[in-house]
């Protein structure tokens, strides 16, 4: 990783799981944690997006973090939860298995992401952190909603 | 700092948007142009000048002083308004918008170019002498240090014996503090002062970052005939301490003007070598003048991301009059009383209470939702401000005389709407001056004045705001737009029978469609109509054509008041709801179970619904969302997707390939198109009824974008919702099947549907649907020709239903039973002077009479040359029919036939027989009428498949003293002619006819010699005009309508004679 690495050296990250993986993102981003509650559905949309639903009047796009991955699909569980994240002024609600917590990421055991994961998956991704016996993936939010051009 | 800059430039533009009129009328005016519109224009200019000084916009001062300049010598007679000036100045106020709606970057904008322009312009005009005070400056002392001044000012100030004063000023004090705007200082300052320079401590105010708590020191220098005290009044009763006299009729100015002194103009005619290393931000406005456009392409602008977000910001704001943010405060207050009344009524459980509160909020919000509505409104004007100068420079171009009038600036629009209409609405209007409106040559020789007219007209118009763009040009061709069409392979050739007039129009409006035959840099851009169509679309509106041809074209726009909130209608499909624009909506329909397979066909791949006359094409939501469809488990809350349905979709068009004439379909022979449209009707049947076997009633609604139509299959209706439209997130954006979500009241999300957007989605796009259905259409108008007829109602015996064909009624009377005399058998009564014979229905058939009934009626038509009356009773009601005539069961003297109307049995009287069971004499009499006798031995042929009309014209031309022979379809006609080769002397045929209808017979008569000659009737029930071209061009020269007994007689004669 680079010096523009935007990870501080102790910076806090929401912790969620993901089709049995461990992944984690900017705490700072998540405005809010909420139950996916009811949801839209937009025929026609692009795979990973699982609907629409009204957050205190606001439409916020809900994405399928797991089908965004390209590492599976979420199964609506009741512990499901969606992350609410703003990005170039817009809501999206990012659709995981379970959140866990907020963690204390130590810069230094983030390792860079190992070159045999999926590009699809590998391009989203800050660094593999390494803590105890757990390894958890730190997305990289600028990629994360950089969507395709044409559709 | 932002908020005074973003005030004063809100102000500038608003009065940058007039100018341009304004100019635009000086130079219609030249010499004698309005001495108050060009001080208007000045005054302008100065206060631009003195604003952009104060926030240290150097090139925007520069310029709006050179401006100010030019226009000064305009006001003062040294210069003519000629279009070479005006072109200059109307280029130097597009610079000042441009650089004001970036300003962050206007600094590094490099207008060299046309600050010289304009300063030669200005020294051109000026005498030998003065030429040289343009460039120079004179430099006068003042307590705070030397000021420079343009000799030119200065000289004029001596002139005008006025004195110069230098007046320190602290806006944000003096002028905010006190609730005014710079803007409007400087506006009032004209009145009295001329602002010749603004000095801004720039180590203070050297960027546009700053607080507002910090003073903002300003040095202005004016020049006025106003005494210290009176100038202390006009700057807000400062000190007279902060005016310093520079120069006055009792002060000498400093003689002579040092020659080391830089001349001012330096900075006008050299660019700053800042401005030389950084390009201009943003793009220049179309230069006039040569010298201008060379250097303004040679500094190729690329706005920076600063530019970016100050544009941002600069249209994200919006004026808003006092008086409605008032209205809004005193809403806001009534909506905080009536939450306590109803935090009261719910605490104490007082259902009384609770529903006035309810009612009192409900009134409320209504209120709320309109002013916040208004306060989005913006006057059409703000798009129609540019339209004289596109006009002006367009018909420059091309040589053409355009007078343009516009009307309706006041109409005002939500904002987002006036923001998209300017881009389609300018494209129309250069349409319309570039192949709308001919050449002044091409005008005189059609005998049109020569001045083209051109209107653009704003108006509301029963909730909608319409925008009309007329011209007197040349109108649109329907037949070279279909032509072209065709050529261009956008339809099919045999599309184009079927299509009305309008639709031709509207061809204009597909997509790879250009009218002018060689792309004009003008108009053809790569864009056309249906870039303008899809942005109107998009916006809500609904384009309409009206075109005469030689006579000009209209374009009506029909626009929503407000984009943000739209009425719609909530539908549900599949237990989703989506929300339709209630503009959309044509209407609503039901289609019981046992209609469906009646009424809904499939024709290709596509279902089609025909509704009376029309035939449109079927969009089934679940098909085109791919939602599965689902049916309810008995028993059981749980939805299963239904498979079945599913696959009999898939086997419908299958069956339709064992059918090699429908996979044929139509090569345009009338044999073919009819086996293959029966053969569409019955294959896919079997299919249909199958696959709605289990299918309960279909839920329609006829929706259309205003050229294209269609019929969307939904679950359900429900209600009629008033929703906020907010939009789709930017991973959604590109699904055009929907305009934006909104959420219903109960929180949930619902999609709102994009009309236009579904049915590109869907594949049907063409302008009158798919190629099949408008085909279909063609055939469906034409059955509608064939065996539609309108019957008159009345009554007999009062349950003995009768009718008369409608045309050959010319008159109804009410009548009492005593108004009819009788004389022996025979009855008449007092009529328009006359004696009116009667006669009934039972003279002949001897039932039911009717003579003392008190609803007594007399239906008055006209039998051998004679006004005759029959006897009726009330109601009477005039229908449309399609069920066939049976003339067989009831057929006796008087009735005709008989038909089925509402599960009745209707006869139909026939007039001439009445008349002759009553009236034998009268034929007899008849013979002595020329009118009648005419027909005697001429042999007509008659060519008519439904037994009801060829019965009674063969009849009536009998009457008439013809020798009719006739045929029940053009086949039979034909060999029926060869056979009688020699005696025929007139064919009358109908036009739809089974095995060769009337086009084809007429044009196997012309084409053959021994028959070329014979003169040849059309005659159908309805005259329509479309038909007119193909009859013309199969050499058919006379068009009848059926029953118009006397008009197609009158033709008979004419032609046998």
């Amino acid at each position: 990783m680079n010096a523009s690495n935007p990870l501080k050296e102790k910076e806090l990250v929401t912790a969620f799981r993901l089709c049995g993986g461990l992944f984690a993102i900017n705490a700072q981003l998540v405005q809010e944690v909420i139950r996916v509650g009811e949801l839209t559905q937009v025929y026609g949309a692009p795979d990973e997006v699982v609907g629409i639903r009204n957050l205190r009047g606001r439409i916020v796009t809900v994405i399928d973090a797991a089908a965004h991955l390209d590492i599976g699909r979420v199964e609506i569980s009741p512990e499901a939860r969606l992350l609410i994240i703003e990005h170039q002024q817009e809501h999206y609600g990012f659709l995981v298995d379970q959140v866990i917590e907020a963690l204390n990421l130590d810069q230094d055991q983030v390792e860079p992401v190992p070159s045999s994961l999926e590009p699809s998956l590998r391009s989203r991704l800050l660094g593999i952190w390494r803590h105890g016996d757990d390894l958890t993936a730190i997305l990289d939010p600028e990629v994360l909603f950089r969507w395709p051009e044409k559709q | 700092m932002d908020e005074l800059l973003q005030e004063f430039i809100n102000e500038a533009q608003e009065h940058l948007a007039t100018i341009e009129e304004d100019l635009l009328t000086i130079e219609e005016d030249g010499a004698s142009a309005d001495k108050e519109l060009i001080n208007k224009v000045l005054r302008a200019a100065h206060s631009i000048k003195g604003g952009s000084g104060f926030f240290g916009l150097v090139q925007v001062k520069e310029l709006a002083h050179v401006a100010e300049t030019v226009l000064d010598m305009m006001r003062s007679d040294k210069m003519t308004p000629n279009a070479e000036v005006i072109n200059l100045l109307l280029n130097a106020f597009d610079t000042l918008r441009t650089m004001l709606d970036d300003p962050a970057s206007s600094e590094q904008a490099d207008n060299t170019a046309l600050l010289q322009s304009l300063n030669d312009l200005a020294s051109s005009y000026l005498p030998q002498a003065q030429k040289a005070s343009l460039n120079e400056d004179q430099i006068l002392d003042s307590p705070l240090g030397p000021v420079s001044l343009p000799k030119v000012d200065v000289d004029r100030v001596i002139r005008d014996a006025h004195s110069i004063y230098l007046v320190e000023f602290d806006l944000a004090q003096d002028i905010e503090g006190k609730g005014s705007d710079i803007f409007h200082f400087f506006d009032s300052l004209w009145d009295s002062a001329e602002l010749l320079d603004c000095i801004v401590n720039t180590q203070v105010v050297g960027t546009l970052e700053h607080d507002l708590d910090r003073p903002l020191p300003l040095q202005l220098v004016i020049a006025t005939p106003l005494e210290k005290a009176t100038i202390s009044h006009l700057f807000a009763d400062i000190d007279l301490s902060r005016i310093h006299p520079l120069l006055g009729p009792e002060l000498e100015p400093k003689p002579e003007p040092e020659p080391e002194r830089a001349p001012s103009a330096q900075a006008l005619t050299d660019p700053a070598p800042t401005a030389l290393a950084q390009p201009a931000a943003k793009c220049p406005p179309v230069a006039t003048s040569e010298r201008a456009a060379t250097s303004e392409q040679a500094a190729k602008p690329e706005p920076t991301a600063d530019a970016e977000r100050s544009k941002a910001t600069t249209d994200d704001t919006l004026r808003v009059s006092v008086k409605l943010l008032e209205d809004l405060m005193n809403l806001a207050g009534e909506l905080v009383l009536s939450r306590n009344q109803l935090r009261t009524a719910v605490a104490m459980d007082d259902r009384l209470l609770l529903s006035s509160v309810d009612q009192r909020i409900n009134q409320i919000t209504a209120e709320l939702q309109d002013v916040i509505m208004q306060t989005r409104l913006q006057p059409m004007g703000n798009v129609f401000a540019r339209f004289p100068r596109v006009v002006r420079d367009l018909s420059q171009t091309l040589g053409k005389q355009v007078d343009l009038q516009i009307i309706g600036k006041e109409v005002a629009l939500d904002k987002t709407l006036i923001e998209g209409l300017s881009d389609p609405l300018t494209h129309m209007l250069r349409n319309a001056v570039d192949h709308g409106l001919e050449t002044e040559p091409e005008r005189r020789s059609k005998g049109k004045p020569p001045m083209g007219q051109l209107r653009i007209e704003a108006r509301y118009e029963a909730g909608q705001a319409i925008v009309e763009i007329a011209d007197d040009g040349k109108g649109l061709d329907p037949d070279a737009l279909a032509d072209s069409a065709v050529r261009k392979g956008l339809i099919a050739q045999e599309s184009v029978q079927g299509m009305s007039m309008p639709d031709k129009q509207a061809l204009i409006f597909l997509p790879g469609f250009s009218t002018a035959e060689q792309v004009t840099d003008v108009s053809g851009r790569g864009v056309g109509m249906d870039v303008v169509k899809t942005n109107l679309d998009r916006l809500g509106g609904q384009v309409e054509i009206h075109s005469e041809l030689g006579q000009g074209t209209t374009f009506r726009i029909k626009l929503p008041l407000t984009l943000a909130i739209i009425p719609s209608l909530i539908v549900s499909v599949e237990q989703e709801r989506f929300a339709i624009p209630q503009a959309n909506i044509e209407e609503l329909l039901r289609l019981r179970p046992e209609e469906v397979s009646k009424r809904l066909e499939i024709v290709g791949d596509r279902e089609v619904l025909l509704l009376r006359d029309r035939v449109l094409p079927l969009i089934r939501f679940t098909d085109v969302l791919g939602i599965l469809p689902t049916y309810q488990v008995p028993g059981s809350d749980q939805r299963e997707i239904d498979r079945r349905i599913r696959i009999a979709d898939r086997r419908a068009p299958k069956l339709r390939l064992d059918q090699p004439v429908s996979a044929q379909p139509a090569k345009s022979s009338a044999l073919t198109e009819t086996q293959a449209l029966q053969a569409d009707q019955v294959v896919p049947r079997q299919g249909i009824e199958r696959r709605r076997a289990a299918a309960s009633a279909v839920e329609i609604a006829i929706v259309t974008t205003g050229t294209l139509s269609y019929a969307l299959a939904v679950g359900a209706f429900h209600d009629t919702e008033e929703v906020v439209v907010k939009p789709l997130g930017r991973r959604l954006k590109h699904l055009h099947e929907y305009s934006g979500a909104t959420i219903l009241g109960d929180g949930t999300v619902a999609l709102i549907l994009d009309i236009a957007g579904l049915s590109s989605k869907a594949g049907v796009t063409s302008v009158s649907g798919s190629m099949r259905a408008a085909q279909l259409a063609a055939q469906a108008e034409n059955r509608r020709l064939r065996d539609v007829y309108w019957l008159l109602l009345f009554h007999n015996a009062p349950d003995q239903p009768c009718a008369l064909p409608l045309d050959t009624v010319q008159r109804i009377e009410r009548i009492r039973p005593e108004q009819v005399q009788h004389f022996g058998n025979r009855r008449t009564m007092h009529y328009r002077g006359g004696s009116l014979p009667l006669v009934a229905i039972a003279d002949v058939t001897g039932s039911g009479s009717i003579e003392a009934s008190s609803d007594l009626v007399v239906l008055v038509s006209s039998v051998a040359g004679r006004e005759v009356g029959l006897l009726g009773t009330l109601p009477v009601d005039v229908v449309q029919s399609e069920a066939a005539i049976d003339q067989r069961t009831h057929r006796q003297p008087g009735i005709t036939g008989s038909t089925i109307f509402q599960d009745r049995t209707v006869f139909i009287a026939d007039m001439h027989e009445l008349v002759t069971a009553v009236h034998p004499d009268w034929h007899e009499a008849a013979g002595e009428d020329t009118q009648e006798q005419v027909g005697e031995g001429v042999n007509v042929l008659l060519a008519e498949d439904s037994d009801f009309f060829r019965a009674q014209m063969k009849k009536f031309l009998e009457e008439s003293g013809y020798n009719v022979w006739d045929a029940p379809d053009g086949e039979a006609a034909w060999s029926l002619l060869l056979d009688k080769l020699d005696a025929v002397r007139v064919v009358i045929t109908d036009i739809e006819m089974p095995r060769l209808n009337g086009f084809e017979l007429a044009s196997r008569i012309r084409n053959d010699s021994r028959t070329a000659a014979l003169p040849i009737i059309a005659v159908t029930s309805l005259a329509g005009n479309e038909d007119l071209a193909r009859a013309k061009a199969s050499g058919i020269e006379h068009y009848q309508i059926k029953l118009d007994r006397e008009q197609l007689l009158a033709q008979v004669r004419q032609l046998s004679q």
